[in-house]
Formats: structure tokens, C-alpha cells, sequence
């Protein structure tokens, strides 16, 4: 019975998920309910936004699950929010927080940006700064890979990647 | 609800609620979101609440300052309940509860205008 059901995985995919499956979770029209509703270091994507301008502007933002692959709509820029409220112990202390931005040309190169902001962790439910992350320059990039860090324990620690459309 | 919201309005200027809704309205053409231009629309309510009290002031000849302040209290309470999503994001935590605050606030207001008379217009006043 074991030997049939590890077949009709390996041969049919049933029952298993991939491993690293990350998706676009539920929708907030707010900084107050992206905060209030999510944990501390909860990674966002910003729809329709594609520069920081737009970023702090718009507030159409998807939860990320997951690290990973995830599917993002055509745009000419994508952009990202973290949310820092709800930080266990807020010690008035500013972090920073780290993103390795890996584009794959069509070409098959590789480019390597690296980005590094302070942010401070907040109480305020609605407030209007969180850190946030912009990929531009697009064009004939066919993946996108974001690792994320941050001095701050492993709150901001993700890994995602995804195909520009 | 929606029939206080509606009662309350006849309370304040139509040019001062329909200027709000023409604003609105015009955020909503250009693809913003009913949460998004939270700062903007703040300050339309302060530039609108100087005119509410000027329009009182001038054609409705309401020279009490507490009538005033009570009326403009009903003015941003019916703003409040008419833009919740918008003023989520209110600074000073305003919007955190806003959900149950500005129906609240509605409630007691609608009670407080059985005690208020609508303020009636000069008849020689324009519009």
C-alpha cells in the first residue's frame, strides 16, 4: 500500500505540495489592518505599485505566505512592505534589514543588487513607514530572486522569487 | 444606518457634504482606492469644516460658538461614517477602532439632534 502511494506521488504528484510554494495571501486596504492583523515581520507585496512613491501612496497589499516561487501580475516595477508593528520587545533600538536582489537575464547572466535601510519597529497601528523594497529595471530579466535578512533576529528572513511579466 | 447618515446630513450646507462627495467622487475616477489618500482627504475635511462654520456663520446667522462647535462635531462625525475605510489610517490613532467609534459617534449625535433644530437658511441667502 505504502510502495502504491509513494508511485502515485513520484508519478502523479497526488497529495504532495512542493516545497516551497509560496502565495499570495489575504488582501489589506490599510496600514492599520496590514498591522494589526499580521505578525511582526509579515512580508507584503504592494499591487500596482512600482516605485517607492507608489509604495508609501497605495495600500493594495497581498500577504506573502511563504518563501519561494510566487506569481506577481505584469507591472513595470514590484514593490514590498514588511510590517513592523507588533515587535515583542520594543527596545528603541533601529534596525536594518538586508535584501540580495539576484536578476536572471535573458541572456542567462546573472546581476546582483544589494540593498541595505534602517527601519524602526513601531506601535503605532497605522503608521505610514514600514520598510520597504522596489525592484525596477525589468526589462529582459526573466527571474527575480529577493533574499531577505535583517539584523533582527530572523523576523525578516524571507526568500522569494518570481517571473516578470 | 443609512437613514441617520441621511438625517444627519440635512443637518449641514449642501455645498460643504456635496464638495466632500464631489471629492470623493473624483479620488474614485482617477483608480484611488477607498483607503489610499488618507492625509488628502483629512485636509479637504479641515478646509471644509472652516467653510461649514463660515456658511453657518454667514447665511444661517448661527453666532453661538457652542452651536457651531456642535454642529461641526456632526459635520465630521457624518464624514467619519461616510469614509471609514479612508480614515483607518487616521494619525494619532484615530482610526483604530473606527469601525465601532463613528457609528458610535453617529448614535449619540442622532440622539443629540433631537434636541437640535436644523439651522434654517436666510431667505436672502444665495444657492
Amino acid at each position: 500500500m505504502r510502495l502504491v502511494r509513494l508511485s502515485a506521488i513520484l508519478l502523479l504528484g497526488f497529495g504532495c505540495e512542493p516545497l516551497y510554494a509560496a502565495q499570495l495571501g489575504a488582501s489589506y486596504d490599510s496600514y492599520r489592518d496590514m498591522h494589526r492583523d499580521t505578525a511582526y515581520g509579515s512580508l507584503f507585496f504592494n499591487a500596482t505599485a512600482i516605485r517607492h512613491a507608489d509604495n508609501l501612496a497605495k495600500k493594495r497589499f497581498r500577504a506573502v505566505t511563504a518563501s519561494g516561487d510566487i506569481e506577481l501580475p505584469s507591472q513595470q516595477g514590484y514593490c514590498f512592505v514588511f510590517n513592523h508593528y507588533g515587535r515583542p520587545t520594543l527596545d528603541g533600538k533601529s534596525h536594518s534589514y538586508r535584501a540580495k536582489i539576484t536578476k536572471l537575464m535573458i541572456d542567462g547572466t546573472n546581476r546582483l543588487e544589494t540593498v541595505e535601510q534602517a527601519f524602526d519597529p513601531t506601535d503605532d497601528l497605522s503608521s505610514t513607514s514600514p520598510p520597504d523594497l522596489c525592484i525596477a529595471g525589468i526589462r529582459n530579466v526573466s527571474k527575480v530572486t529577493i533574499e531577505f535578512t535583517s539584523d533582527d533576529n530572523n523576523y525578516f528572513d524571507w526568500q522569494i522569487t518570481f517571473v516578470p511579466r | 444606518m443609512d437613514k441617520r447618515l441621511e438625517n444627519l446630513r440635512m443637518y449641514f450646507p449642501a455645498e460643504v457634504t456635496g464638495a466632500y462627495l464631489a471629492f470623493q467622487s473624483l479620488l474614485k475616477t482617477n483608480g484611488v482606492q477607498p483607503g489610499e489618500y488618507t492625509k488628502f482627504m483629512l485636509w479637504v475635511l479641515v478646509g471644509l469644516s472652516v467653510f461649514n462654520v463660515a456658511i453657518y456663520w454667514k447665511f444661517y446667522n448661527v453666532k453661538n460658538a457652542f452651536v457651531q462647535f456642535i454642529l461641526l462635531c456632526g459635520f465630521l462625525v457624518w464624514a467619519m461614517n461616510i469614509d471609514t475605510t479612508r480614515f483607518k489610517d487616521a494619525p494619532w490613532g484615530l482610526g483604530e477602532n473606527i469601525e465601532i467609534v463613528a457609528p458610535s459617534l453617529l448614535i449619540f449625535y442622532s440622539l443629540l439632534t433631537l434636541f437640535l433644530a436644523i439651522p434654517q437658511r436666510n431667505p436672502d441667502a444665495p444657492g
